[in-house]
Order: C-alpha cells, then structure tokens, then sequence
C-alpha cells in the first residue's frame, strides 16, 4: 500500500493531506501528511475527501433524458454528442447571449479556465463562478498574510468564528495566545462562538455591524496619537457614539482594544465572515487591511475565504472579465438565459430559493458537469460525472497567495472524468458555433468607495430595527463545508452537525411561548421555514442564527443582487410558535 | 503506559478527532463521543485505559480484557453488544453502538501504534490539544485534572 500526498481544497488553508492508496484506489486518509505548513493537520472536512471519492451516491455514468422524461445511461460520446447537439440549437433559436456557463471556487485553475474556453466556443459572456456570498468582495483587493504572521503575532484580533470556519488555524491562535498572555486574542462577533470562548475578551456586538466596530478601532488608534500617519479624511466624520449605540459596544472596550492592537510588537487581524451576517465585507475587509496598514509595522490582515481555490477563481474571473454569479441568479430567475452548463457548481445548495428552483426546471436545455445529483441535475438534459479536484492534477491560488500543485491521488471512479478533459471533449463536439468571439472586456474594481456612507447606511439599518423582527446571521461548521452541497452527504457530518435547527436566545424565547425543542416558525420576505427551537446563551438579544450548511435554512435570506453582489448583512426575520403559523 | 490526553485549555469542538477515529478503524464505528458539561464546554470523550477498568468487571462475556502494556480491549468475537460496559463506564466513553452487536471501544489505534505512529485522532487533531504520552510525564510538566483518580487522569491543564 502506497502512500500518496495531495491537498485539501475544502477551504483556502490548502492543508497538506496523505491518503493510503491501493493501485489507482484510494483506501483512505493517513493522518501524516508532510510535517509542513500545518503539521500535516486537516480538519474533519478534509477527511472526507476520500470517502467522496468511492461514495456511493456518486454519478457514475453519463446520463442523457430521453423523450419519457427519464435519465438513462449512456456513453460519454453519446453523451457529449447530445449535449453538443442540445446547446447549438439553443445558439439557433435565441443566440448565444441566452447560454450561460457556471463553476465553482473549489475548482483548481486549469478547470476554471475550461469554463472560460467553453464560454468562448459558445460565444457567450455569459460565464460565472458559485462563490459563497463572502468571498468575492472579500477577496477584491490583494493577497494578505499566511499564518506564519498569525503565529509570532502577540495581539489577534479575530472577526467571526476562526476557530469553525477554518479548524487549522486554531493552533496558531491558541499558540500565540499562550506565548503572549495577557490581552492578546480579541474576537468580534454577535454569538459567544468556540473562538469567542478562547479569548481574552469578547466584543458582542449587534448583527452585522462590524465594519462599524472596525471603524471605531481606527478612530481610536489614530486618536491614541501612537501612530504617525495622515488619518484618512472619512475617519474624523465619524459619529463614534452613534456608531457605539448601533453596535451595541462600549467605546472603553474599544479603546482597550486598540491600545493592545497598537501596543503589541506584532499583530494580526483574522477575518473569516460567515455566508451571511456580516453586512458590507468588502467594506470590513478594507477597513482590516486599512488598520493593519495604520497601525505600524509588524501588524498584518488575513482575510479567509470559505471555498478551496476562491482568490485564483477570483484571479481568474478578474482577468477574464467574468461577472458575478449574482447577476446568474438574477438572470435565470428573470428568465433570460435559456440553457446552461454547470462545471460541478450547485446553484441551487448555494443560493436555495423556489423561484431559481422552477426557473432552472424551465430552461430548454442544460447539460451538469457534477460528482452528485441535485436540484438542477432533476431536470438537466444531459448528466456527465465529473471528478473532484483529488481525481486529476491542477493547481490552486490560496488565501495568502501561494500558488499550490498537485498530483492526481487516485483514478476517478466509474466513468466520471475531470472537466477540463471533459469540456475539451465537449468543444471538439461543437465545433465551430456562431463564430462569435467571446472576449470580454477586463472586469473594473471599484476603486473609489464612500466608506463613510456605506459605514452610515449599516448604522442607520443597524440601529432602526422594527419592532417584533430580529437579525438572523448564518453560523458556519467545523464538519461541514460552505454550503454543504458536497459534505452535507456524509453520514459523520450529518449525525455531528444536524440541520433544521435556529438558534434563539433566552430572553427573545420568552416572548414566544415556546420551549427548546418546539418547532417555530420563522418568516423573512423572501421565505418562510419551519425549524427546531434550540434556546442557547451565546447570542445577544435580537440575534438568532441558522447553520449555513442546511438549504432549507439558506431559503430565508433573499439571494439576489443588490449593487452588483449579493447582501451578505443579516436579513430580519419575525419568529412565532407553530401554532400562531 | 502511553495514553491519549486531552487539553482541555486548547479543545476547539470541531470533532476532527472523531472523524478520524471514524476513518481509522475498519468497522467505521467511531469511539470518540462528545460530551457537553455546559454549552460552553465540550470536549471528547476517549478512553483513558484505567488501571481498575469498571468496564471489565461488568462485561459477562469476559470479552473485555487488559493487555500486559496496560491497554483495555475489546475482543471483537466475544462481545455480544449487550450494553452492561457502556452503563459501567464511569466517563461514558463507551458508545452504545449495537448496530452489528458490538460495542464501540478505543483501542488506542494498535496498528499504528505498532508501526511507531500516534494514534489516528492524536495526529488528525488540528489544535494540538490531543496527546499521546506517558500519565507519568504528563503530570510532572502539567496540572492532570482528576489525579486523584489513580491510574484514570482524562484531562489536563497547562501551568
């Protein structure tokens, strides 16, 4: 029995990770990957990766809809013929403007460039990438520290739960916390989480108001005259104290925090938003990195994304004049894009809504490169399984901007092969289209923002909460990566981190008549879902929050586009007893 | 004799160690349970190996035996899944697994532990809060909670 090394693309920690392979069959992981960047540590998601390889539910087999309606199995030429042959009629009869081509962040480059290739033989521009709702803006800007700044920092000052969404790093934080002592992990964020219960001090503020909490630090740092910089313009406009009141935070907590974030020889600031909850986070990403920057030398920003290869998808998409997959959403739902072809994204797991349900269901044609069955499969013309990123070699951009390589651990199982080969193959069936170039022009950053208006429209929201509605946040998982779309079919996940749960606490269940356990119904305006009670003391009065992973959960925020991208704030939700409903 | 101990000021929750637990043995039945003291505190549950081990007193079968290193293990052939260690064990770290009519039980992953690794959650664990060591060396560099217990520490922490 061989042992071969890969990585894991779950997340952008990009661990190393060793499976125990038998021929070409990859028998299982081998907890001692190369004693390198993370001591050959991964995280319970990263231990899946060779259970997707064999699992049962995986496609097999191309499958092509025949006139009944029905899948049936077939040959991948076959296959790739009907797909060829469904997509140039769709280019007949309303154009290539009405084809759409999707993939997703945990794809290594060379795939993501697959999609770009096909897009061009279509003639579409039409080409999108499935980030988790955080990622994009997060990762607008350039790269950030790796965790060598996290381990000889003495301050952390972490945003969000670091310690769930990225278990890797928690090493490094504990470590550095042990070695500095005193005040040295701050966290910020709404729910006492598992990192919250590490620090020094935890700042509980209210739903999505970070950025401003962030603002306030800056003000206070510059206000504390320890550092010699030109203060930006914005920052003396700042109302600190209605700032302070929309938080729901002392301002001596915050001064506290600044001079130990300032005080410290070295320190870092660890951003890793939830999939919602967080309101503006290209806004909290800039305003980490503008601290980091402000406060003197040694003081850095990481800025964690949730999927795998996120910053080269973000890379490529940015080249490439991608748009945002928002406009995708937008797209089917209004009925413009009569076909697609998915790259192993899961529109429907990512940004669950009934109306994208029925608009994907009434598209002419469309072909699912994807390793499981989900929505869109229900009603796609032509199934192909793909492989994951551990079945063929590639190479990934992670969050601090190393371009990792690997090798291909084990060969796809079945008949599944990986997209690349496959759209290669799909192109060659093609042929020449409408000989429409599909070039696009490069995608322009928004460079010029109005930090002080954007920071006045999250106080404003922040602080005018109607009467009888609360602000629900999504909560990420340790077992159970972004959406769930992958991981959500492991059994071990699924038994530790149960779905159709939301998270309420004391005192807001008091006004409800219900008890733990109980079901109650919570509406926002896009949904409403019926959903376990689970009374808990780590939130704040007027927060409640749902597992990210669990689509049914994910119905309640609305996922359409709002300046460009989708909201990434809390929505606000009313909450009642089963029985009121 | 060498045992997996628990950090309890570096445990994160994440439940790596029970996935790899999990992935480790070929039944897939995981040892590793997690307990919850409050909200706040959880922490997994594993075997400590003790020198007087209820588990063993209480089985009917004999099925549960300590090996000359001092391990507690279970024969596989012999338990019937009837239960009576999972109600003996004092931690309850027993999983009441009957799914194929055995209990779950640690063995300290004795395959690797033969090649000269650590077992499988001690080295799946990414906040070091798992670790495999002597109970002697343990206690003299760190605070054991529960020594008074002989032969049984489960946690312990850093001075």
């Amino acid at each position: 029995m061989d042992t071969r090394e890969s990585i894991c693309l779950f997340c952008p920690m990009g661990c190393d990770i060793a499976f125990r392979v038998r021929g070409d069959e990859v028998v299982g992981p081998e907890f001692c990957g190369p004693a390198e960047s993370h001591a050959g540590r991964v995280c319970g998601r990263g231990l899946y990766g060779t259970e997707l390889l064999n699992h049962p539910q995986r496609i097999a087999t191309p499958l092509v809809r025949d006139d009944d309606g029905r899948l049936r199995e077939t040959s991948w030429d076959t296959a790739l013929k009907s797909a060829a042959a469904g997509l140039r009629k769709t280019l007949e009869t309303s154009g290539p403007e009405s084809i759409a081509v999707v993939t997703e962040p945990t794809r290594s480059r060379e795939e993501l460039l697959a999609a770009e290739r096909l897009a061009q033989a279509i003639g579409t521009d039409a080409v999108y990438c499935a980030f988790e709702p955080q990622d994009w803006p997060l990762l607008a800007e350039t790269a950030d520290a790796g965790v060598s700044a996290i381990e000889e920092a003495s301050c952390v000052l972490a945003i969000g739960n670091v310690f769930v969404s990225h278990p890797v790093l928690a090493k490094q934080v504990i470590e550095a916390k042990y070695t500095a002592r005193g005040n040295s992990l701050f966290v910020v964020g709404p729910r006492r989480s598992n990192t919250a219960w590490y620090a020094s001090s935890h700042l509980q503020n209210r739903a999505g108001t970070e950025a401003l909490v962030l603002a306030l630090i800056l003000k206070s740092v510059v206000e504390s005259g320890k550092v010699e910089v030109t203060p930006p313009a914005w920052l003396s406009e700042v109302d600190a104290d209605s700032f302070a009141d929309a938080c729901g935070v002392s301002r001596g907590d915050i001064a506290r925090i600044a001079r130990s974030f300032v005080d410290a020889e070295k320190a870092v600031v660890v951003f890793a938003p939830p999939a919602r909850g967080v309101s503006d986070v290209g806004l909290v990403a800039a305003l980490a990195r503008l601290l980091a920057g402000i406060a003197g030398t040694g003081k850095e920003c990481v800025c964690l994304a949730a999927g795998g290869n996120s910053r080269g998808a973000v890379a490529v998409a940015n080249a490439e004049g991608w748009k945002p997959v928002s406009e995708l959403v937008d797209g089917l739902r209004s009925g413009k894009y009569r076909a697609l072809v998915n790259l192993g994204a899961d529109v429907c797991e990512s940004y669950p809504s009934d109306a994208l349900e029925s608009a994907l269901a009434a598209l002419d044609f469309s072909v699912s490169f994807s390793m499981f069955h989900g929505v869109l499969e229900q009603s796609a013309s032509v199934v192909l399984g793909a492989s994951s990123w551990l079945e063929s070699d590639g190479s990934a951009e992670l969050y601090d901007g190393r371009v990792v390589d690997w090798k291909t651990v084990g060969r796809p199982s079945w008949a599944t092969r990986p997209i690349a080969v496959g759209v290669d193959a799909l192109i060659a069936q093609l042929g020449a289209t409408s000989g429409v170039d599909g070039k696009r022009a490069s995608r322009e950053v928004a460079s010029e923002v109005q930090w002080l208006g954007r920071l006045n429209a999250i106080q404003r929201s922040a602080a005018s909460v109607p009467e009888g509605q609360m602000s629900l946040v999504s909560l990420p998982a340790a077992g159970q990566s972004a959406s769930g779309s992958v991981t959500g079919r492991i059994d071990w996940a699924c038994q530790m981190f149960p779905t159709g749960f939301v998270e309420i606490s004391a005192e807001d269940v008091a006004g409800l008549g219900v008890k733990d356990g109980e079901s109650v119904v919570v509406r926002s305006e896009s949904a409403e879902a019926e959903l376990t009670l689970k009374v808990t003391d780590r939130l704040a009065r007027g927060t409640i929050a749902v597992p990210a992973y669990d689509t049914k959960s994910r119905t309640l925020f609305e996922w359409t586009s709002k300046d460009g991208w989708f909201n990434t704030g809390p929505v606000m939700v009313s909450v009642s007893g089963k029985q009121a409903s | 004799m060498k045992k997996v101990f628990v950090n309890m000021d570096r445990c994160i929750a994440c439940r790596t160690c029970s996935a790899a637990c999990d992935y480790s043995h070929w039944d897939r039945r995981p040892t590793i349970g997690y307990g919850q003291l409050r909200e706040d505190v959880r922490l997994p549950f594993i075997c400590r190996h003790c020198e007087q081990p209820a588990c063993l007193e209480a089985c009917p079968q004999n099925a549960i035996r300590k090996l000359d290193g001092g391990e507690v293990k279970r024969m596989n052939m012999l338990c019937t899944g009837c239960g009576s260690c999972t109600v003996a064990c004092p931690f309850g770290v027993i999983e009441p697994v009957v799914k194929s009519n055995v209990i779950s039980k640690c063995d300290l992953c004795a395959a690797r532990v033969e090649e000269g690794k650590e077992p499988a959650c001690v080295r799946a664990c990414p906040a070091g809060a798992l670790t495999f060591e002597e109970a002697d060396e343990i206690a003299e560099k760190s605070v054991v909670v529960g020594s008074s217990m002989t032969g049984r520490h489960p946690f312990f922490r850093r001075v």
